[in-house]
């Protein structure tokens, strides 16, 4: 289906590369790298994507932006607990999908419904914070 | 950072922002842990934005003309 048929033309991510935000599961990943001589990690890195139950192509998926920050740091430990509980990724997903939505833009990569911002903001709202608007 | 290592910033001249914002990036550092709850770690995120905020615009002060 031409996103056209739809009404308006709005942001492409909406259909991706075939991938409609609203029929796709969202999966948030989260994880340690960077181990340092300590053999800890020393940076956490997470990011999101859309795909459609059963796909199995990263071509076809919707990616957030990523975001490495340092390992147990605040942000860090809420980003593992949002990757650890299915009802915090189901909200962040939701705010992400909502986002998305309501995105005019007409950019056809980085879209900024899903960039750093925009998954920190969704990632914070899962966990309970209210939403706060991007700092531009 | 106790309060005496906050006051030897103060005194060796460092803006007020920036020594509270160190004393705050102390604290949490110690306390916070992956068992750390939801609520907390939210708190700490809104409290680094303020000290930010405060030290970005002590900053801009420093640097008008």
């Amino acid at each position: 289906m031409n996103s056209s048929d739809n009404g308006p033309p709005g942001c492409p991510a909406r259909q991706g590369q075939g991938t409609s935000i609203s029929a796709a599961d969202f999966t948030l990943v989260v994880h340690d790298c960077d181990t340092g001589p300590d053999g800890r990690a020393a940076t956490t890195e997470v990011f999101g994507y859309f795909r459609l139950p059963g796909e199995e192509h990263d071509n076809d998926s919707l990616e957030t932006a990523s975001i490495v920050m340092p390992a147990l740091s605040p942000l860090a430990c809420l980003v593992h607990l949002a990757g650890a509980d299915g009802i915090l990724t189901r909200r962040a997903a939701a705010m992400l999908r909502s986002n998305v939505t309501r995105c005019p833009c007409t950019a056809r990569a980085e879209c900024p419904a899903l960039n750093e911002a925009s998954l920190l903001a969704a990632i914070e709202y899962a966990a309970g914070s209210e939403p706060h608007r991007q700092v531009t | 950072m106790n309060r005496d290592t906050l006051a030897e910033h103060h005194r060796a001249g460092e803006p007020a922002a920036l020594s509270a914002a160190r004393h705050f990036l102390a604290g949490t550092a110690e306390a916070i842990t992956p068992d750390t709850p939801a609520p907390e770690l939210l708190a700490c995120l809104a409290g680094y934005r303020a000290h930010l905020a405060a030290v970005v615009a002590t900053a801009g002060y420093q640097g008008s003309p």
